[in-house]
């Protein structure tokens, strides 16, 4: 699924933009824990949405250690400007949501993206 | 491959995390993921190791007074990785393995850290795990075995 379809699906913004904008998402994650977000290691290279409350650099440092091109702030979050500086250096999209994340991760699995697959190695 | 901790290696890097600093934490796994890209340019190999550094240095930040630090020993066919730091220990090992259990404070865990899922997530994919702790300090060694390698497992 296409960034900009995410983006209509869910009423997001972008608020990052540089970043592989052409990426064709097929899995999603969601989670406030960046731990269990660490969690989902062994999938494939398939690219990732990460959805996700929480807004320090944090969740992009996890992001550039699972390779996941793009992450989505739920509850219309704001997002700190060190935060976005990050992102852009490493081209890692921010979206955001004014949904909360319950509903994104619901709309989005209706729109047909899928479950990120895990398994306990 | 025997299953010993060889030290024959002149490649060694070591990254020093400071303690109580929450948001810079993930800062030293990047640094490493990257720096090894050079060496074992495969994705899921990078990631696995990424993931257990980024859980070692969390732990250096979140649960000692001085930070610690990571040593990057690499081998043709492995990463070993060392993080040692100087205190408080770990009161109840058992306990601090087990899954869901954490001392964090409530300040690391509104950062998505301290959930008490970081030392096991490090020994479900390192392939070599130990640690000892004492009021004097933890040491945490574990190594991460190149696949494509077969002469590792």
């Amino acid at each position: 699924m296409k960034i900009d379809k995410i983006c209509e699906i869910t009423a997001a913004e972008i608020i990052q933009p540089i970043g592989r904008k052409d990426v064709d998402i097929r899995y999603a994650f969601a989670a406030d824990l960046m731990s269990d977000t660490l969690f989902i290691i062994m999938r494939d290279d398939e690219p990732l949405l990460l959805i996700t409350g929480v807004t320090n650099t944090s969740v992009v440092r996890t992001a550039i250690i699972l390779d996941i091109p793009a992450i989505m702030i739920v509850r219309g979050k704001q997002v700190p400007e060190q935060t976005i500086e990050l992102a852009k250096e490493n081209e890692i999209l921010v979206l955001r949501s004014s949904n909360i994340m319950f509903v994104t991760c619901g709309l989005l699995y209706q729109a047909g993206l899928e479950g990120s697959p895990w398994k306990i190695r | 491959m025997e299953n010993t901790l060889s030290t024959t290696t002149d490649k060694v890097f070591l990254y020093d995390v400071i303690g109580a600093q929450f948001d810079t934490i993930g800062s030293k796994a990047l640094a490493v993921k990257k720096m090894l890209n050079d060496y074992f340019p495969k994705n899921d190999y990078l990631r696995r190791l990424g993931v257990c550094v980024f859980e070692a240095e969390a732990n250096l930040a979140i649960h000692t007074i001085h930070g610690g630090s990571i040593e990057v020993m690499i081998f043709s066919d492995r990463v070993r990785i060392t993080a040692k730091d100087d205190g408080p220990g770990m009161k109840d090992m058992k306990k601090a393995l087990t899954p869901g259990f954490s001392t964090a404070p409530e300040s690391a865990r509104q950062l998505g850290f301290g959930g008490g899922v970081g030392l096991n997530n490090i020994k479900r994919f390192a392939d070599y795990f130990y640690i000892e702790s004492s009021k004097k300090g933890t040491t945490l060694i574990f190594e991460v075995w190149n696949d494509d390698d077969p002469t590792t497992h």
